[in-house]
C-alpha cells in the first residue's frame, strides 16, 4: 500500500512542469502596495529606477538590511533595482509565465488588481455607505485625514535634510545604524 | 455580501471600544477553523485597506475631527518621517496598502487607536498627555507595531467568548471562501454579545511586541526612545477607568522588557529642544481649538 502510494507520488512529480517546479524554488514575490518605486541604490532618495504597481510580480535576488534587490517585469522587460522589504510580500508564483509577458491573474482575486478582494472593495464600500447614512459623516472625515497624509513627492531629500536638521535626528537611514534585538 | 460587510464594521466597532485599539485583519482565527485560517492568509492588503476606512469611518462619525492645517501637517510629517524607518514582521508580511494616515479627534481621554490599511488617530485628550515629539513619535511607532503585528485580529479572537461569537467568525471566514451564508440571525445574537466584547485588551505581550517596535523604530529615526518609560508612567498614573492602555498590562514587565533592549544600545538621553518647543506649540494650538 505505502509503496502504490509512493510510486503515485513519483509519477505526479514526472509529469509536473519542470519550470513550475523551478519557479517554486525562485524567491519570488508582489508588490503589496499601491505603488512601489524600484530604486538604482538602497536608499530612499536614489535615483527612480522605476514604478511599480500593486500586484506586479517581482524576484529577489538579494536582501541587504531593510532592502531587497529584485528583478522586475516591467512592460517589456525584466529590470533590476532596489526595493524598501515594506512594499512587497512574498508569495510562491509561475515565473516563466512572467516572462512572456503573459497576464498574471491576482493572487487576491482576477478583478481589477486595485480592488481585488473577496470582501472589502470600494463597490462594497459604496453599497455600506449608501445604507447607512449615518456613516456618512466619518467618511468625509475619513478622507480629509487622507488628503492631509504626507506621499513621497511631498517629502523630498531637503525636506529630509531640513526636518533632522532642525531637529538634530541622526536618522539611521543617513548613519545605517540599527536597532539591535 | 454587504451584511457580511456591515456586520464585520459591526464588531470592529466593539473592539474600539478598548483603550488602545488596533484593529482587524479579518475575522477569522476564531476557532482555529480551517476556512478561518485560509480567510486569514486571503484577506490582501487592498483588502484590509479598505476594512480599516470603514472601520475608521465608524469613529470619525462619533469624534470630531481636528482639521488644523499645521497640526495635521506636523503630525503627518512626523508619522511620514517615521514610516521612513520601519520594517516589516518576517512572519506577517508588507507594510500597509497605501502607507500611514494620522489624524487627531477631539476627545479629553487619552487615546489612540490603529487600524488595518495603515490608519492612525490620536485623540487630543493624548496629544495633551505626551510633553514632547520623541514621545509622540513613540507613541506613533507603537501603534504601527499593532499594525504591523496584526494584533486586532488576535484581540477579536480572544472576545470570542460565546458560541455566537464562534460562529460568526466561522461564517465570516467561509464568506471569505465564497460560501453562501446567511449572517441575520447571527447579527441579533451579536447585539446581546456586546458586553462581553468590550471589556478587554492586547495582551501584555502584544503591547511588548507593539512597545519593542515602536522603541526600535524611533531610536532608528534618530528619536530618544527612553522616552518610552515617561510615556508608561503617565499610563500608570491614569485613572483605571480612563482611556488609552489603560486597560493594558501593567508597565512593570513593559518597563523591564523595555529596559532590557535599551540596555544594549547608546540611546540618545533626551530630546533636542526644538522637538520640545515645536510640540509644545502644537499642544498649544490644540488647546485653542
Amino acid at each position: 500500500m505505502i509503496r502504490n502510494k509512493f510510486v503515485l507520488i513519483l509519477i505526479i512529480f514526472a509529469f509536473l512542469p519542470l519550470e513550475y517546479v523551478e519557479a517554486q524554488e525562485e524567491n519570488t514575490a508582489v508588490i503589496a502596495s499601491e505603488k512601489a518605486k524600484l530604486y538604482q541604490k538602497p536608499r530612499i532618495f536614489s535615483k527612480t529606477v522605476s514604478n511599480l504597481k500593486y500586484n506586479d510580480r517581482v524576484k529577489i535576488l538579494k536582501s541587504r538590511k531593510s532592502w531587497y534587490f529584485v528583478s522586475a517585469y516591467v512592460k517589456t522587460r525584466w529590470q533590476k533595482g532596489w526595493l524598501r522589504k515594506t512594499s512587497i510580500e512574498k508569495r510562491p508564483q509561475r515565473v516563466a509565465e512572467i516572462g512572456k509577458g503573459e497576464s498574471i491573474s491576482s493572487s487576491y482575486g482576477d478583478k481589477d488588481a486595485a480592488t481585488a478582494g473577496k470582501g472589502f472593495n470600494p463597490d462594497i464600500e459604496s453599497e455600506y455607505r449608501g445604507k447607512n447614512p449615518k456613516i456618512e459623516l466619518g467618511y468625509k472625515r475619513l478622507e480629509k485625514v487622507e488628503r492631509n497624509s504626507v506621499s513621497f513627492s511631498e517629502f523630498t531629500e531637503p525636506d529630509f535634510v531640513q526636518f533632522t536638521n532642525r531637529r538634530k535626528l541622526r536618522s539611521s537611514l543617513v548613519s545605517g545604524r540599527q536597532a539591535r534585538n | 455580501m454587504l451584511r457580511i460587510f456591515a456586520l464585520v464594521i459591526t464588531l470592529i466597532n466593539m473592539v474600539f471600544l478598548l483603550s488602545c485599539a488596533s484593529v482587524v485583519h479579518t475575522v477569522g482565527v476564531i476557532t482555529g477553523d480551517e476556512d478561518m485560517q485560509k480567510a486569514k492568509s486571503e484577506l490582501g492588503p487592498s483588502e484590509q485597506y479598505y476594512l480599516g476606512r470603514a472601520f475608521c469611518a465608524n469613529i470619525l462619525s462619533r469624534y470630531e475631527l481636528i482639521e488644523d492645517k499645521e497640526v495635521n501637517k506636523y503630525i503627518n510629517n512626523v508619522g511620514y518621517y517615521l514610516s521612513l524607518h520601519t520594517d516589516p514582521i518576517p512572519e506577517k508580511g508588507s507594510g500597509p496598502y497605501k502607507g500611514y494616515f494620522f489624524g487627531v479627534f477631539k476627545n479629553k481621554t487619552p487615546m489612540a487607536m490603529s487600524s488595518p490599511g495603515g490608519f492612525i488617530l490620536l485623540s487630543t485628550g493624548m496629544m495633551e498627555m505626551l510633553d514632547n515629539e520623541d514621545q509622540l513619535a513613540l507613541v506613533l511607532a507603537h501603534e504601527m507595531g499593532h499594525i504591523m503585528w496584526e494584533h486586532g485580529l488576535l484581540a477579536i479572537e480572544r472576545k470570542a467568548t460565546s458560541d455566537a461569537m464562534k460562529n460568526l467568525g466561522v461564517f465570516v471566514a467561509k464568506s471569505y471562501a465564497q460560501t453562501d451564508v446567511d449572517l441575520g440571525a447571527l447579527a441579533e445574537v451579536l447585539g446581546s454579545s456586546v458586553g462581553a466584547i468590550v471589556d478587554s485588551s492586547f495582551s501584555q505581550d502584544e503591547e511588548i511586541a507593539a512597545d519593542r517596535y515602536g522603541f526600535e523604530v524611533a531610536y532608528k529615526a534618530g528619536y530618544a526612545p527612553k522616552e518610552m518609560f515617561k510615556i508608561l508612567a503617565k499610563l500608570k498614573a491614569l485613572p483605571s477607568d480612563g482611556g488609552f492602555l489603560s486597560k493594558h498590562p501593567s508597565g512593570s514587565e513593559r518597563v523591564s522588557k523595555l529596559r532590557g533592549i535599551s540596555s544594549k544600545i547608546k540611546t540618545p538621553r533626551k530630546p533636542a529642544s526644538f522637538r520640545v518647543s515645536k510640540y509644545g506649540q502644537i499642544k498649544k494650538r490644540l488647546q485653542r481649538l
